[in-house]
């Protein structure tokens, strides 16, 4: 048993919006260990990025946050969530013990400086590494990730660059300050297969040879089943099941994530296969439905229970949690 | 099978202009010289990655834009068989009640200051299909087809999700009952429930309705779900083209094996990393005398490079037709 990195408890997200106050998360509490990939899956608004968020400390300024993320780092436990979001400690952390890679690449880089400019800023920022130094140090890390010409590359511009390579240099820019752990929001999901395939693959490797731990969050369960080892299946805030891949995908106990694997299509699926239809949509987080958030769309929802009380995560089968009061039954 | 389109060597090059005089440069061959047919009453899977004209290819079939080269020949339920390229928009009249198109981004495809049913009723109203005091009637009807109830149409679209969105879209799109339909990545946007949802609701509606669908689509798990035939693109042209179930168990081309190999499938790729094909789709102004795909192909030889293969029909099992362009072939 590797030891502990992250330990996340209870910890719940609401905003202040001028429609009311969303709880955005409510109650979530997970570890990471050393050198693990755990995945988050779930539909958009179940509040797999606000996690992300919350661990990073880099919520909007309209949330509250509550409950405890503490990082086991050099020997000390670090209470992140007792900071400020601006103090030191925590600018820090991010970036140099915690990193992030987005969505997005083209909106993570700034169009205004080169690469080079960029990624030298961060390393400087967590080192007294001299300019020349970290230069050099930049260019190390750019040919790390698969790219060709890093010492030409590191003096062009981010709009030079095709959404492969921008992601590429944005993961450069998160490992380059040798983080214990990384969050990858959505890191493939503006990208074409093949290239989500590439980075997928340098992801892993990367994990592997740095020793860190990987926080996948993905809404594709073929991403999820194919770079973790652990998974947290999210519904509305909260975590609903929380298994090993082969578990979770093999023998899925929680309603929600049976009825999401029977809606994907798979490749194996025979021809005129259906796909299994949830009921309704996703309620609004302005008013989620009373006990079980699932209950309403559920169809071994029993009267009386479901939609009264909230159920307990209880573990089912070794390592498998399950937030559902039917888990077992179904 | 009847076939409802025949396409030859379409073609839709646009022009790269530079400097103040405007001068051409060079073409960016979105379509290069594609050519399939499209038989009645089948869904029709295109896919390719970003770039690869499969959305230029779409557009060009239900003529949003005007190809600049090949032919288009659409044949009507009458028997008659009449040429779409080149047609003024004015004698395109009658193509557009039989033809429609459901587009991927369901904000920005709605326009967010007509209600429901003004949005899903316009159609029938430009065509005069039926005066204003039936459309009430007619809408709520389709609404209540696509899973919505009727009493919505008084509503603007800001009030629905993604997935109710999409909903109108394709009640929009089917009011005419058209005998064609494209769907250029209809499902892309959504959630994988809300996906399942609609995915499910097009092939009710097409069993129903007995429509035609060219479904174009990234997402090869998602097209091979829904196709009968399916249409690889790379680069503006076809690299592959049969029926669905071969498509997978006898792959030919490299780049179609590369595509297939790169999905992420909760079975086939648990724990693994697939193989993966190196480099990025090149650069679409440039002219490659050879195949677009050699640069990147691990089974490229030195012909590859020099001359573009043609596109052959290597006859898959049975009588099944198995198209495919490529030098070394595998299987």
């Amino acid at each position: 048993m590797s030891e502990k990195l992250l330990e996340v408890r209870d910890l719940s997200v609401k905003f202040k919006t001028v429609n009311g106050l969303v709880n955005a998360l409510n109650g979530v509490s997970f570890d990471i260990l050393r050198n693990e990939s755990v995945g988050f899956v779930g539909e958009s608004g179940c509040g797999k990025s606000v996690t992300a968020r919350a661990v990073m400390r880099i919520l909007e300024k309209n949330s509250v946050m509550t409950g405890d993320v503490k990082l086991f780092t050099d020997n000390q436990e670090i209470m992140i969530s007792a900071y400020k979001q601006k103090d030191d400690k925590l600018r820090s952390i991010r970036g140099g013990k915690i990193s992030m890679i987005f969505q997005e690449p083209m909106s993570s880089l700034c169009p205004v400086y080169t690469v080079g400019n960029q990624l030298i800023e961060a390393i400087r920022l967590h080192s007294d590494k001299t300019k020349k130094e970290a230069r050099e140090i930049a260019i190390e890390y750019l040919a790390n990730v698969g790219i060709s010409r890093p010492s030409k590359l590191i003096d062009e511009y981010p709009y030079q660059l095709s959404g492969g390579m921008r992601q590429r240099v944005v993961i450069a820019m998160a490992l380059s300050c040798n983080p214990e752990l990384l969050i990858a929001d959505e890191p493939t999901t503006a990208l074409d297969v093949t290239v989500s395939a590439q980075i997928l693959k340098l992801l892993e490797e990367l994990r592997e040879k740095h020793n860190m731990s990987v926080m996948m969050i993905n809404h594709n369960l073929g991403v999820i089943a194919q770079t973790c080892s652990r998974v947290f299946v999210m519904y509305l805030g909260r975590i609903v099941e929380a298994a090993s891949v082969d578990e979770i995908f093999d023998h899925p106990m929680h309603p929600y994530t049976i009825d999401l694997l029977n809606s994907i299509p798979r490749l194996n699926m025979a021809r005129g296969g259906k796909l299994a239809r949830i009921r309704g949509y996703v309620p609004d987080p302005l008013n989620i439905p009373k006990g079980c958030a699932y209950h309403n769309r559920c169809r071994s929802c029993v009267k009386g229970t479901c939609d009264e009380c909230i159920p307990e995560m209880v573990e089912v089968r070794p390592g498998h949690y399950v937030a559902c009061s039917c888990a077992g039954e179904v | 099978m009847a076939d409802i389109f025949t396409i030859n060597n379409l073609q839709m090059y646009y022009p790269i202009k530079k400097g103040f005089t405007k001068k051409l440069i060079g073409h960016v061959k979105a379509v290069n010289n594609v050519s399939l047919t499209i038989h009645e009453g089948e869904t029709l899977g295109v896919v390719g990655e970003s770039g690869c004209g499969k959305s230029t290819l779409g557009n060009c079939i239900i003529r949003l834009i005007n190809p600049t080269g090949g032919e288009i020949i659409y044949h009507r339920e009458n028997g008659e068989s009449i040429n779409l390229v080149g047609m003024p928009d004015k004698e395109l009249k009658f193509y557009r009640k039989e033809a429609q198109l459901i587009f991927q981004d369901p904000y920005s495809s709605l326009n967010p200051r007509k209600t429901v049913r003004d949005l899903v009723g316009e159609p029938l109203l430009v065509n005069d299909i039926c005066d204003k005091s039936e459309i009430n009637n007619r809408v709520g009807t389709m609404l209540r087809r696509v899973g919505l109830r009727a009493e919505y149409m008084k509503r603007y679209p800001h009030a629905f999700s993604g997935g109710q969105r999409q909903r109108i879209s394709i009640a929009r799109a089917l009011i005419m009952r058209p005998r064609f339909v494209i769907c250029d990545e209809a499902v892309s946007a959504l959630d994988v429930s809300v996906q399942a949802q609609v995915i499910e609701l097009l092939r009710d509606l097409q069993a129903e309705y007995k429509n035609t669908y060219l479904f174009i689509s990234h997402d090869l798990s998602v097209v091979k779900h829904i196709s009968d035939r399916i249409m690889v693109m790379y680069m503006g042209r076809v690299v592959e083209m049969c029926e669905s179930d071969e498509l997978f168990r006898n792959t030919l081309h490299p780049y179609a094996k590369a595509l297939i190999d790169a999905v992420p499938d909760v079975d086939k790729t648990r724990h693994k990393t697939p193989n993966v094909v190196k480099g990025e789709v090149g650069d679409a102004t440039k002219d490659i005398p050879g195949c677009a795909f050699a640069p990147r192909c691990k089974y490229a030889t030195d012909i590859c490079l020099k001359e573009h293969p043609p596109l052959v029909n290597a006859g898959g099992e049975g009588d099944q037709e198995h198209w495919v362009c490529c030098h070394n072939r595998l299987g």
